[in-house]
């Protein structure tokens, strides 16, 4: 019997070539490795590379050896510094502690993931009780960076917690000493200049929704109380001016919704107008009111991807521009480029291997029950306690990060147990969300090549890949990660 | 409108590549098609594609190619993991050893002392009670044997990265409790930096 014929493929050294994964990306491939290095080759580079013929003492084989991909040639000290490096979170504990001081919102957001209840129906405020119950358990962790993150609801709905729990903390961390973030997440309509001057004296951070210009938004985010819009807007700028040179500010984001897909430029143009940072564009969450309102203003991951694109088109444009006193940048961007361009990761909890529910983060709901990650107390509100890993002042802090959901999810979002994703060529700068794969999909493994977020994570990454080709572009998307000279303490989760 | 589904059925050389490929070829095309494997003729795989419905679906000869291609694909990258394997296992094992707990803590602990602005108004001394890291030379080859031990044998049951030990139990000579909030604190600046994540 004759030899069957050998794959049309270039040959392969795997005496010289070292670990790598691959992607095509138009004429050109890319190849990365653990240690989050690439390089695009073109087609005969790359069958050189392969077959092991590529020059020692050309530029291409030293870069290439120089980033762990020729097997005779590596530095295992300088590989496994860097790795560890680049995965230094997994020895933290939970930094990201979210508190659910009440599900009351004054707003009906069309997308709302947190299934928010009437602005009267006060059954769902936390107390001040659980409320120190739950400042106990976040110092509990053994992270020295913790960033208590406010959430709802909308949180200001009750202020009487949110103030107890800024003081008990910054009280509790004169013994703890750790690097303490206070986050308040606010539609800013329950704003008065009396509260400001409160959170702004402890130092607290603000994040609000801004949807885009006040058509969209008010259209989103529909508020019986007046204009949501001109409002936010009006304490986003006040709140700026009063941040200015601080060590703490205010950051928007918006969710995109189909109303949304039309609107990219609006949108950033919008976001640049009023002085923001960046702009952060978030796709939907199969969770909350969302699910209900999907045929309304759900979307494809593919035509997320187009419109992601032409906004991300219209930052670059803006960068360019030079109209803009700093640097303007997409958020979702940015974590990834930081993990292509330089050896620190970001620690986006979403985005990292395993992620960070329950050991990277917790969520305690309004009663003090705990969950791994702020997805799973949301499906709390849709029936579903597989999440909830404990409780505030009961049990021990070891059996709720310890919890058997907490195993199971730090497995199954573990990238080298996906099948798909322990080959792909994004893996370095990527992560899964088992809990939105046990939504969609039905299980926390998930299948990847029919899931929406990773065609999202992939089409995007594929775009910055194609992006950086361009050196106009990638000077625009390093300045992005430039860190102000001494401003930046290095702590996990508080890193802009 | 959908275009028709469209069929195409071939045999795989198992000579050629290996059954794991093929299989992650197959799940590969599983956002484009419903795919069946099974047996062939002697030797070989029998592989059934039939495109899901979309806009602009492939004809059978490229559903037909595209697979080949990611065959070929899969194959290489079958070969690059298997022939790299220990060394991947040894950089990262590497990395473990050298980012043990109480090397971790010790460098986090001296980061938060510097951004704890409780203690620097307070004047408190620094919180790094943390242990000295081991030498890693020293350490290397028990704990990698130790690692390896875990890995192999464990059922998940520890807490080798120490996530679970409560911060007083990790940091006890630092732990006098609060006692809960007094006046109001003088207003002082929150740590630097930027936000984990929101809704």
């Amino acid at each position: 019997m004759s030899a069957p014929s050998a794959p049309a493929f270039p040959p392969y050294d795997p005496i010289k070539t070292g670990p790598f994964r691959f992607r095509k990306l138009g004429a050109k491939t890319l190849v990365t490795n653990d240690l989050g290095r690439h390089h695009l080759l073109d087609e005969e580079e790359f069958r050189g590379f392969v077959a092991g013929t590529l020059e020692p003492g050309t530029p291409l084989h030293d870069r290439l050896a120089a980033d762990g991909f020729v097997r005779d040639r590596m530095d295992f000290d300088a590989l496994a510094e860097r790795f560890a490096r680049r995965n230094r979170f997994l020895w933290q504990g939970p930094a990201l502690h979210v508190v659910v001081t009440t599900l009351r919102c004054n707003h009906r957001c069309l997308y709302c993931h947190a299934s928010a209840v009437p602005f009267s129906d006060a059954a769902t405020d936390m107390t001040v009780e659980t409320a120190r119950k739950v400042v106990d358990r976040v110092f509990e962790s053994p992270s020295q960076a913790i960033t208590i993150e406010f959430q709802g609801g909308e949180p200001l709905a009750n202020w009487p917690v949110v103030e107890f729990i800024v003081e008990y903390a910054r009280e509790k961390n004169k013994a703890a000493g750790k690097s303490l973030w206070l986050n308040l997440v606010t539609n800013l309509t329950l704003m008065d200049e009396e509260k400001l001057d409160w959170l702004l004296a402890r130092g607290v951070n603000f994040c609000t929704s801004i949807d885009g210009p006040a058509d969209l938004h008010d259209a989103n985010r529909p508020w019986s109380g007046g204009a949501s819009h001109e409002t936010a807007i009006g304490w986003f700028r006040k709140i700026d001016a009063r941040t200015k040179r601080k060590t703490f500010r205010i950051d928007a984001l918006l969710t995109v919704t189909r109303k949304s897909l039309t609107r990219a430029r609006d949108i950033v143009d919008h976001y640049a107008e009023i002085g923001a940072r960046g702009v952060f564009l978030r796709p939907l969450n199969p969770y909350g009111m969302a699910v209900a309102t999907w045929n309304k203003i759900g979307y494809t991951a593919d035509e997320f991807l187009a419109f992601y694109e032409e906004a991300l088109d219209r930052v670059l444009e803006l960068n360019r521009e030079r109209t803009l006193r700093r640097p303007f940048f997409e958020q979702a961007a940015r974590l990834y480029l930081a993990k292509i361009l330089t050896d620190d990761d970001p620690n986006f909890l979403d985005l990292r291997s395993p992620c960070g529910a329950g050991i990277g983060q917790l969520a305690y709901n309004w009663d003090g029950s705990v969950y791994t990650c702020d997805e799973g107390r949301m499906l709390n509100r849709m029936g579903d306690d597989t999440f909830k890993i404990g409780a505030a002042g009961e049990g021990a802090y070891a059996d709720v990060v310890g919890h058997p959901s907490v195993r199971a999810l730090a497995v199954a979002s573990t990238l080298d147990n996906q099948v798909a994703c322990t080959q792909c060529a994004y893996k370095p700068y990527c992560g899964v969300c088992p809990v939105q794969c046990y939504k969609e999909q039905g299980d926390i493994m998930g299948r990847m090549p029919t899931n929406s977020r990773c065609r999202i994570s992939k089409g995007i990454l594929d775009m910055l890949f194609a992006k950086l080709q361009e050196p106009r572009n990638e000077k625009v998307f390093r300045a992005w990660l430039k860190k102000k000279k001494g401003a930046e303490v290095d702590a996990l989760y508080q890193r802009a | 409108m959908s275009r028709p589904t469209t069929e195409a059925s071939f045999e795989v050389d198992e000579r050629i590549y290996p059954l794991e490929a093929v299989q992650n070829a197959a799940y590969a095309f599983t956002d484009r098609a419903f795919v069946r494997l099974e047996p062939g003729d002697a030797g070989k795989l029998k592989v059934s594609l039939s495109s899901k419905p979309a806009p602009e679906g492939p004809d059978a000869d490229t559903l037909r190619g595209e697979f080949d291609n990611e065959l070929v694909h899969q194959a290489l990258r079958l070969r690059v993991s298997e022939s790299n394997r220990k060394i991947r296992e040894f950089v990262v094992t590497k990395a473990l050893v050298s980012a043990q707990p109480s090397a971790v803590t010790a460098a986090a602990a001296a980061e938060a002392a510097v951004a704890c602005v409780e203690c620097a108004a307070e004047g408190a001394p620094s919180p790094s009670a943390a242990p000295e890291p081991a030498r890693i030379d020293e350490a290397l080859e028990k704990e990698i044997d130790r690692l390896l031990a875990e890995i192999e044998g464990g059922d998940g049951a520890g807490d080798p990265l120490g996530v679970a030990v409560p911060w007083e139990e990790k940091f006890g000579a630092k732990a006098k409790k609060a006692e809960g909030p007094k006046a109001p604190a003088k207003a002082k600046p929150a740590a630097k930096g930027g936000k984990a994540k929101r809704r």
